[in-house]
């Protein structure tokens, strides 16, 4: 294995599983995660053999942002959260607690900033500075999504 | 709901986990030392038969379907999108490569990966497309390389690809009948137009989508 691969593939073992929740929250299908998370890693890392990357985690989280609201452009027309909520409700009874379920059905219905902000902040505890530069914004800005994305989810709930 | 409890919530998604065999498969794959994804291709007809007659019928009757999915939001035909291409792309690329035995077994794995995606999901009319071209390409290369070891593989390959197409083609009929029944329920119909839509939807009760589908037109032509 070259020098390039064995970086590559520790940054593969380091971030495999975060993306792939990252990408599962907000696609809700195993099948359509793998797929998507795979497709990540692909482009990373033939980005990855061209230039040295700074931040690879930024990069693939930035990466996994695009990639899947690619995907949900592409299929915008045939898919609705009602659909898919019923979907995973029947292919993953007694994978998931309950719990995890209902507040995963929530965050997926805040629009996509607010999603992003939550899962990277809760789900992968990344501090605020690390964010912001995922998200490409200011430590400001972002502590301010933040604030009105638990707003927004706690209505959500409510 | 405090912060504390709501982020106490958020945090019980730590949870999810992908499957540990997806993991280390898709490492190996993607770690191709001079693995690059292939890029995006134009459709072209340089198919084999067996598969050029479906995806044209397919990608006609495709452009059908848009009117009906726009209408009907809960139509979940391509819910289940797979990505069976992402593994023909890699073949197709390894195979592009000086291929040795341990690059043959990829492919090999590969292609099979790609035929359980297929085997899953109907494909919508742009995925078709890119499908039927990338067998075609893997099926020339087999050919021109002479490996023997993936002669059966990808037999196997064009004939799952055939039929996803297939059932993605009466999927789509079906839709669009079903969208056009809807839409003639509410027209104004003369007696032989009424006489021949009767026709038709015990065709589409029947289950026979192209009779109703042939039936429809000629009903619109009279």
């Amino acid at each position: 294995m070259q020098a390039n691969q064995r970086k590559f593939s520790k940054i593969y073992d380091t971030y495999v599983e975060s993306i792939y929740r990252f990408i599962y929250i907000k696609v809700n299908s195993q099948e359509i995660a793998q797929d998507l998370t795979s497709e990540v890693f692909l482009r990373v890392w033939k980005s990855y053999q061209k230039q040295n990357l700074k931040n690879p985690r930024a990069f693939l989280y930035t990466t996994a942002r695009h990639i899947v609201i690619d995907y949900y452009r592409t299929n915008k027309r045939t898919i609705s959260i009602e659909s898919i909520d019923i979907e995973d409700s029947a292919q993953d009874i007694g994978k998931k607690e309950e719990a995890s379920s209902l507040i995963q059905q929530n965050i997926r219905k805040l629009k996509e900033d607010y999603q992003n902000v939550l899962i990277l902040r809760y789900v992968d505890d990344l501090s605020i500075t690390e964010i912001s530069k995922i998200l490409d914004k200011t430590k400001g800005a972002t502590r301010t999504l933040l604030h009105r994305a638990l707003s927004e989810l706690r209505k959500q709930i409510v | 709901m405090d912060n504390k409890e709501l982020a106490k919530k958020i945090r019980s998604l730590k949870s999810i986990t992908p499957d540990n065999d997806w993991v280390l498969a898709t490492k190996d794959f993607i770690l191709e030392p001079e693995y690059t994804l292939v890029k995006a291709r134009g459709f072209s007809f340089r198919l084999q038969p067996a598969l050029a007659i479906p995806i044209l019928m397919f990608v006609i009757v495709g452009s059908g379907i848009g009117l009906h999915l726009t209408l009907n939001n809960s139509n979940s035909i391509e819910l289940a999108e797979s990505r069976a291409t992402t593994y023909l792309a890699m073949a197709e690329e390894k195979l592009a490569q000086n291929i040795d035995d341990e690059g043959i077994k990829e492919v090999g794995d590969m292609l099979d990966k790609a035929v359980d995606k297929l085997a899953k999901s109907p494909k919508n009319p742009t995925e078709s497309a890119e499908i039927v071209e990338h067998i075609s390409s893997i099926n020339k290369k087999v050919e021109e390389l002479e490996i023997e070891e993936l002669k059966e593989k990808t037999q196997v390959l064009t004939a799952v690809a055939s039929e996803s197409i297939e059932t993605g083609i009466e999927n789509t009929t079906q839709a669009l009948v079903e969208n056009l029944i809807k839409v003639l329920e509410i027209q104004e119909l003369s007696e032989e137009q009424a006489e021949l839509f009767t026709q038709a939807k015990i065709d589409y009760n029947n289950k026979n989508y192209n009779k109703a589908l042939e039936t429809i037109l000629m009903l619109t032509n009279e």
